[in-house]
């Protein structure tokens, strides 16, 4: 199997219309921790130790089943490695020092097991809209499997052992991405962010630092691993999430109810900028897309699909681009080939019917 | 607006909790907010760990000199553990289990597995896990005066124990 698609193409082929809370929730992810019984922790192998827990990790992975690939980092080009990071495939410290790292990934997308990184193993399973059983269903299969043939570093009384003791226990961490530019504008939900981060609930910005992200998209994730189960863990952040989209919707409801016409005229600017913008900047792009993403949420315009979306964000990063052209570009160079992969791929969707 | 803690100082913390899906406002003094614990926040995990070991510097860890022992398997040195938050190899949370245990019930829910076990489990092992989670929600079904559920649990667990017998010896 060849990572040629997984990097050529923006979206993931697991996005989809029509999925639950979808005008709210972007996707959800489970992800578990673990570590191969016999050996210390990636941090502290030797080299030989790291190069056979990659192989034994291939067999293990490849006898998942033929929709699974697996691929050493060392053998994959920087710029690919990008894009993996930018279609949040695997991590940027996976990405780096390359040498010591692999992974395995699923034909559609909807799963990813990162190899080497700060654990031994860290499976992830990914589904659209508000779907955290979904995702936690298959995580919890390919567990199962690849403990068969590995073996993890279990103990009775703390569970899962990870390298840091934040993640012990379960090795649990479940979150979900959510779009929220309601919230942001009004002060109720600024109130809101901090309040979660006190119940434990991490909360970040997913573009851009500090405490005005890019786009209005947040993951919202739990923080403690060990003394709850599985299912409290999902169920916890399933009735954040719930809560969350209730307070968009009524913050949205309310943007409506007074402002109105300011609403729609920035959606349609938004759309009429993407389709039409000969240079763009990543802050502009990935600030148009939320609010057309807004306006597709809204019922203000009903394209483009939310695949789309999800791909026109990933256009705008810079390792895609690089990509895409097949060198290095030129600021200018880089704002010209934003503007114009954006424009033809929502113009060819219009074309569509 | 005077707290609604003290009744008495100028409320200047305005807090939004959501507990259990329902939504509570609150108004309090920066005293009050302070002694109640509401200024504590969730940092990066490794910042918080290094925030946490330096709180608790001085305490029983300490005394018994974990700050210079190292991992007898891996040779990762405590000091290390504390400028990184990672520990090198599984045996190390047995190794700092003075020091870690405490920083674990500071971080975690509680300092003790509940959820899932791995397949591979021996026999004896899973069962003993299984009786400890069943135990649990046989005291908790107590509490909730929950009798029937909780005789149903109360044979589960005797009916594991009696199973158990012979190979666990």
């Amino acid at each position: 199997m060849t990572l040629e698609p997984h990097v050529s193409e923006a979206a993931s082929p697991w996005m989809h219309e029509g999925a639950r809370d979808q005008d709210v929730v972007i996707s959800s992810r489970v992800r578990l921790a673990r570590n191969v019984k016999g050996f210390t922790f990636p941090d502290t192998m030797s080299e030989t130790a790291g190069d056979g827990l990659i192989d034994a990790a291939a067999e293990a992975v490849v006898g998942l089943g033929p929709k699974w690939g697996f691929f050493r980092l060392k053998e994959v080009r920087p710029v690919d490695l990008s894009v993996l990071v930018e279609k949040h495939l695997i991590s940027p410290q996976l990405a780096q020092a390359p040498r010591f790292h692999a992974l395995g990934l699923t034909e559609d997308e909807d799963q990813a097991v990162m190899v080497n990184e700060e654990d031994h193993l860290r499976i992830q399973a990914f589904a659209c809209g508000l779907d955290l059983e979904g995702a936690w269903k298959k995580a919890e299969k390919t567990d199962t499997a690849l403990e068969e043939k590995l073996g993890w570093a279990f103990d009775d009384r703390l569970g899962f052992l990870t390298a840091c003791p934040t993640n012990v226990g379960t090795g649990l961490r479940v979150s979900v991405m959510v779009h929220v530019p309601g919230l942001i504008v009004t002060e109720e939900g600024r109130q809101l962010m901090p309040v979660l981060a006190k119940m434990g609930i991490a909360v970040r910005g997913l573009f851009g630092e500090g405490t005005q992200p890019l786009g209005g998209v947040f993951q919202v994730s739990n923080q403690v691993t060990l003394g709850q189960s599985e299912a409290e863990l999902l169920e916890g952040i399933a009735r954040v999430a719930l809560q969350i989209v209730g307070r968009e919707r009524q913050a949205r409801e309310r943007l409506a109810q007074e402002r109105m016409p300011e609403l729609s005229d920035r959606v349609f600017r938004a759309r009429g900028i993407l389709e039409n913008a000969r240079l763009l900047s990543a802050e502009e792009a990935i600030e148009k897309i939320s609010t057309l993403r807004l306006g597709r949420e809204m019922g203000l315009v009903k394209k483009p699909r939310y695949e789309t979306l999800e791909a026109l964000m990933v256009m705008s990063l810079p390792g895609y681009l690089e990509r895409v052209s097949g060198q290095t570009l030129s600021r200018g160079e880089r704002l010209a080939l934003r503007a114009s992969l954006i424009r033809e791929r929502l113009l060819s969707e219009e074309a569509d019917d | 607006m005077l707290c609604e803690e003290c009744g008495q100082r100028q409320a200047n913390v305005h807090l939004t909790k959501i507990v259990n899906g329902e939504v509570f406002a609150q108004n309090l003094c920066t005293e009050c907010a302070r002694e109640k614990g509401e200024f504590q926040m969730i940092a990066d995990p490794g910042v918080l760990i290094q925030h946490l070991m330096g709180a608790m510097a001085g305490q029983a860890y300490e005394r018994e000199a974990v700050a210079d022992a190292s991992c007898p398997t891996c040779g990762l040195a405590f000091s290390q553990f504390q400028a990184t938050g990672r520990l090198g190899c599984p045996e190390c949370y047995e190794s700092f289990r003075s020091a870690l245990d405490p920083l674990l019930a500071h971080i975690q829910t509680d300092v003790r597995h509940k959820g899932r076990l791995p397949g591979t489990l021996a026999p004896a092992a899973r069962r003993r896990l299984e009786i400890d989670g069943l135990r649990e929600e046989l005291r908790r079904l107590v509490a909730l005066e929950d009798y029937e559920g909780a005789a149903r649990v109360r044979d589960e667990i005797r009916s594991l124990e009696q199973g158990g017998r012979g190979d666990d010896a």
